[in-house]
């Protein structure tokens, strides 16, 4: 069947978005189809391709479970999933009403539990739930909301009408990738976005931050920051931009401590008081004290300090119980105690095993239900009973039969569908849209739009549980285009917040990324000099190529390497593409690239656009060269490298040209020039040191040049030829030289100096004198005496104790800069300090 | 009968401790049977801020937080504690298992809402059929419930054995079901967990034992040191103590410090720090005296304790 003209026709018998019954597109797609056909599927794929290229540049990504190396790119479809604002303006009410009641329902469960004394719900509903947390008893916020922030998941059924299906209430998830969705189908569809009127999302935002700036009790400009569980978590895309767009640091818990009743934060200039918390973690991973799950981690303390007031915490600690599913069940009876009449939406229809009606109900019907724990914390997912083969159903009923109260029941209900580009083609896929809620005033504010998932296949059931799906931009229309906001207000205006607190953990991966990128750059050039040697028309001799390969194995430190006394000298291209390309071999390229990727992902927050989109390519260029090696082992292997070079020197490059001058920064730098200090000493001893050949070291003068970068200066400098003495002084004593030793140690001090500040005490730090010890020495040292050699070996002892003396000073410096500024602290521990009641 | 109770813990950490958290269920709460004359918790090194408040089961929580370094940790409570000698509440209500078990369900009033939260699992003590089996003869429909109760008790101290070095804070219910060896706290877990496992409402309570023996009696186990048992709901009455590692109904001996679902709510001392390497030296000393009114010298005796961790 021919793809053309484009068209969307209903594969399903469920409710579709686009299309009526009757296979009329509805009202308000009409526009927005006709734009697509009008596209027609070439360009449509080719914009697809646009709007990849862009998520993978902003990294838009997530890592499922803990593996930051399988890292999926953020799939948007680009057809936006678009409701009118009649049908709008139903599922708003309904959100706002559903917050509105998870409002009231935690301020009375941690207060005067009405719904349990009333017998509007059943007490072992709450009590037996594990996600109560009773130390948050009599806690409260100033003010109408307890709840700050909530989502829902909605379905819509066959009849058209929606449902929620599940509720978020501790820290849900998803805001930042409406935004990057919203942002991306805006670039690569601007016409057709402009002309459909459709909602802005910056109003959404700007309320979260008032209410957020409110909660500070009308401090002038508070402290608020945004706490995450660290990188390398399922969203940490997300959390890194959405901390950055709502203009709030990103912390970890051990970026904070409780001291003095209050919360705060360890920053680069010294502790600050935290005002207000955006929680984005759950309740059990907040304190220690309060939940046993949350070993080594969390703010020991935390909560006390929230509940004495000395800092607001939202959601508030505790707001977890809300997630519990069998309050669907309920919903109604609980509007009518607290609004007196009956709820504007439903949820999906839901039995609670905990009552004997209803399970006997769930005994009945089981195979054609979906069966949900009532608390998160028990690991459960959901299932769908029909799923499961005759062996597992058993087992599954048999564990809520042993524990009825933990689990509830939910009717299969196939959601909507809506058409995803699939090739060439659009297909139908069934949806479910997260809505987003923020109070407001005295009420909420509900997000004009959220995150739509998208299910794999057109028959799939699990469709938010798996990210693998799809999301599409969700669109509100608008009757009249709207005018701009921006998010920050006038509190903004009055000037930037120079002091911007940054935590003190950053500067540790600050430290550890120029270190690695350094280290991962000067590997890859002493590499392809290495290649290009063994492949000069004029060849080295034996033991120079010898002592070459060897310096290799010294400078990377991967030890055995071309120093085992069995290293195949004579065909050495396999261990030096080893040293390049083995992931699981310390001190490997790949390895120093795998530790770039790992500090960045640390410091996400600080970085720029363009600097991110480096980092992506540092990704895809070891793919790059994994990809490639095997075929190009056989000629000019030493033309893999380059891209790789060009990318870490582009990435030296920007941090020199798009990052501030701030301490954050001198960490990065410091990094990297201890990193090039010592490599080059490294480079220098195993190479030009000894004698022992006719020629001498200096035939290898020309690959250490050139490895260094300095070959073509020297060319240009010395036209006598390469002699030993003038190769030292440019890379040991000439200052004007960015590769070279005093250069290195020169912008050290400079960096140190200004760390230490202005206040000059008469005592410099340990950094500074160690660091001063080997400025110094530099500076005393005589040229024609490190170049002279023994008479007797030709070896230059001179030089070889004397970088010797260097490589030490620099090593004490760098464990004087990590003991000086590093965060050493370890996770909190729990001790039960023998209280055991033991008679 | 009035006491006094002094109990100090000492912590002595391998390395420095950069910042610790703790909290403390140490100070005793009013009840019905008991009244609090006096209570001081004293911390050293003195802490940044000492806090002192009612937990959710009304119980007297206190939270301190010692902000410089140290290496070791002092903590001390002297409290002095009124007791009213209670009759023998064996006679009870006369309701039979199955009334009690209906009620708790029912949740007819708010004395049983409140009661029904000790019905079901906590973080230490899960239901299950093994301990339900454990029991279930005693507790038959038509059986007076308070009797069938003291039954349970008897049998846990008749058929388990009272051995400190057996189990750790840490040791599963059913390993002492298994084994049949524990000390206080695992009898009182054990008992709840049986009577939870049948429908019943049962609570962990902490405390202290008064170590005087009565004449010609022997003396009671769980001299001086901090001391666990357990009570049951009784619908429409009241809360019944019961003491099984001593096999006996609490009557003016029982000093009560805390309670909870399990040890987890009142644990006497917990903390978080920062540091203090993986080693700790622990030293308990509790002395409880009983004070003679009227007389100048109100101690009778004395006794201190010390016990070794690996113990514990």
């Amino acid at each position: 069947m021919s793809t053309t003209p484009f068209s969307y026709s209903v594969q399903h018998a469920q409710y579709d978005e686009v299309l009526r019954p009757d296979g009329k597109v509805r009202d308000h797609w009409h526009y927005p189809m006709q734009v697509l056909q009008a596209m027609g599927p070439d360009a449509l794929l080719e914009r697809q391709r646009t709007a990849k290229r862009i998520l993978r540049d902003d990294g838009a990504s997530y890592s499922p479970g803990d593996q930051l190396n399988i890292s999926h790119t953020w799939n948007l479809d680009l057809v936006p999933m678009i409701l009118s604002s009649a049908e709008w303006s139903t599922i708003e009410n309904a959100l706002r009403e559903r917050a509105e009641l998870l409002n009231l329902i935690l301020a009375d469960l941690y207060g005067p539990r009405t719904l349990i004394f009333n017998r509007v719900i059943p007490p072992s509903l709450i009590f037996g739930n594990p996600e109560f947390l009773r130390a948050c008893d009599g806690m409260k916020l100033q003010g109408d909301h307890q709840l700050i922030f909530h989502a829902a998941d909605l379905i819509r059924d066959k009849s058209g009408e929606w449902m929620i299906i599940g509720d978020r209430s501790q820290a849900p998830s998803g805001t930042g990738y409406v935004l990057e969705n919203r942002t991306v189908l805006r670039r690569v569809m601007p016409s057709l976005f402009r002309d459909a009127h459709v909602h802005r999302l910056a109003n959404f935002f700007l309320q979260w931050r008032r209410k957020l700036t409110a909660l500070a009790g009308g401090k002038d400009s508070p402290l608020i920051v945004y706490l995450t569980r660290g990188a390398y978590q399922e969203n940490s895309f997300e959390d890194a931009y959405l901390a950055n767009y709502l203009g709030y640091p990103l912390v970890q818990s051990r970026d904070l401590t409780v001291r003095k009743g209050g919360l705060w934060l360890k920053s680069l200039d010294g502790l600050r008081r935290v005002d207000v918390v955006l929680r984005r973690i759950d309740d059990c991973f907040t304190d220690p004290v309060v939940s046993r799950y949350s070993a080594g981690q969390g703010v020991p303390g935390l909560l006390e300090v929230a509940r004495n007031g000395g800092v607001v915490i939202a959601n508030p600690i505790g707001s977890g119980i809300l997630e519990n599913p069998a309050f669907a069940k309920y919903m109604p009876a609980i509007a009518r105690h607290f609004l007196g009449r009956e709820l504007r939406m439903n949820s999906v229809p839901t039995w609670w095993c905990g009552d004997r009606e209803d399970m006997a109900y769930v005994r009945a019907h089981f195979d054609d239900l979906l069966i949900r724990h009532c608390s998160r914390l028990a690991g459960g997912h959901s299932v769908f009973v029909n799923e499961l083969d005759k062996a597992a159903r058993e087992k599954l009923l048999h564990s809520v039969l042993a524990d009825p109260e933990s689990y509830v029941a939910q009717q299969v209900i196939p959601p909507s569908q809506t058409p995803v580009l699939e090739g060439k083609q659009l297909s139908s896929r069934p949806l479910v849209l997260r809505g987003y809620a923020v109070a407001s005033d005295a009420s909420y504010s509900v997000m004009p739009g959220g995150l739509t998932h998208v299910g794999a296949n057109a028959d799939t059931r699990h469709i938010v549980s798996q990210y693998g799906g799809g999301s599409k931009d969700t669109w509100i229309l608008a009757s009249e285009p709207e005018a701009q906001v921006s998010i920050y207000e006038s509190e903004q205006s009055r000037g930037a917040d120079r002091s911007f607190s940054l935590p003190s953990r950053i500067i540790d991966n600050l430290f550890w990324f120029g270190r690695y990128a350094e280290r991962a750059e000067s590997g890859l050039r002493l590499v392809r000099t290495v290649f290009e040697e063994l492949n000069s028309i004029e060849p080295l001799p034996r033991d120079m190529r010898c002592r070459l390969l060897e310096s290799v194995t010294h400078v990377t430190a991967t030890y055995p390497g071309f120093v085992a006394a069995d290293a195949n000298i004579d065909s050495p291209e396999q261990e030096l593409l080893d040293v390049v390309a083995n992931r699981g071999r310390f001190g490997s390229i790949a390895h120093c690239l795998e530790a770039i990727l790992h500090s960045a992902d640390g410091v996400k927050e600080l970085l720029s656009n363009d600097m991110l989109r480096l980092i992506n390519d540092v990704r895809d260029g070891m793919d790059y060269l994994n990809a490639h090696l095997a075929e190009k082992l056989q000629s000019a292997p030493e033309e893999l490298f380059d891209p790789l070079i060009t990318t870490l020197l582009a990435l030296c490059g920007l941090s020199q040209e798009s990052m501030v001058r701030s301490r954050a920064w001198r960490f990065m730098e410091m990094g990297r020039r201890l990193e090039r200090a010592q490599q080059t000493i490294e480079l220098l001893r195993h190479t030009l040191v000894e004698g022992g050949v006719e020629s001498g070291p200096v035939s290898l003068l020309k690959p250490v040049l050139a490895s260094l970068e300095s070959r073509i200066v020297y060319k240009r400098y010395y036209r006598s030829g390469y002699r030993l003495e003038k190769g030292l002084e440019l890379l040991l004593f000439d200052r004007e030289n960015p590769r070279s030793l005093a250069f290195q140690l020169e912008s050290l001090r400079i960096h140190l100096e200004e760390l230490n500040g202005p206040r000059k005490s008469v005592q410099v730090g340990e950094d500074l004198r160690c660091l001063l010890k080997a400025n110094n020495a530099l500076l005393l040292a005589r040229l024609p005496e490190l170049a002279s050699t023994d008479l007797e070996s030709g070896t230059c002892l001179k030089l070889d104790s004397f970088l010797e003396e260097l490589e030490t000073d620099l090593k004490a410096a760098a464990q004087a800069i990590a003991d000086r500024y590093f965060d050493h602290t370890a996770g909190p521990q729990t001790v039960d300090m023998g209280g055991r009641n033991l008679s | 009968m009035r006491y006094r109770i002094s109990h100090t813990t000492v912590y002595e950490y391998s390395d420095q401790v950069s910042q610790g958290y703790s909290v403390a269920y140490l100070v005793p709460r009013d009840t019905p049977e008991q009244k609090v004359l006096r209570s001081e918790l004293k911390v050293s090194p003195l802490p940044a801020t000492q806090l002192k408040q009612f937990d959710y089961f009304g119980n007297t929580v206190c939270s301190f937080s010692v902000e410089k370094p140290h290496k070791k940790l002092e903590v001390r409570v002297d409290s002095e504690v009124e007791v009213a000698p209670s009759e023998n509440r064996l006679l009870g209500s006369g309701m039979t298992c199955a009334d009690v078990r209906q009620a708790i369900a029912g949740c007819a009033t708010a004395a049983d809402i409140q009661a029904s939260e000790f019905c079901f699992s906590s973080p230490m003590i899960g239901r299950s059929n093994d301990l339900a089996d454990f029991a279930s003869a005693l507790f038959s429909d038509e059986r007076e419930f308070v009797t069938a109760v003291n039954e349970l008790n008897n049998r846990i101290f008749e058929e388990f054995q009272y051995d400190p070095g057996f189990t750790t804070v840490a040791t599963p219910l059913d390993e002492v079901l298994l084994n049949k060896r524990g000390v206080c706290q695992d009898f009182a877990h054990f008992a709840i967990g049986v009577l939870r496992s049948l429908g019943f409402a049962a609570r962990y309570v902490s405390g202290y034992l008064e170590t005087l023996p009565p004449p010609g009696q022997q003396k009671l186990k769980g001299a001086d040191a901090s001391h666990a048992w357990f009570a049951v709901y009784v619908p429409g009455d009241d809360w019944y103590d019961f003491d099984p590692t001593n096999g006996a109904m609490p009557s003016g001996q029982h000093i009560t410090t805390a309670w909870g679902r399990d040890y987890s709510d009142v644990t006497p001392l917990k903390g978080v720090v920062f540091g203090g390497g993986a080693d700790q030296i622990l030293s308990v000393a509790v002395d409880v005296e009983r004070v003679n009114e009227g007389s100048a010298q109100g101690q009778i005796q004395t006794q201190t304790q010390i016990q070794n961790p690996s113990q514990g």
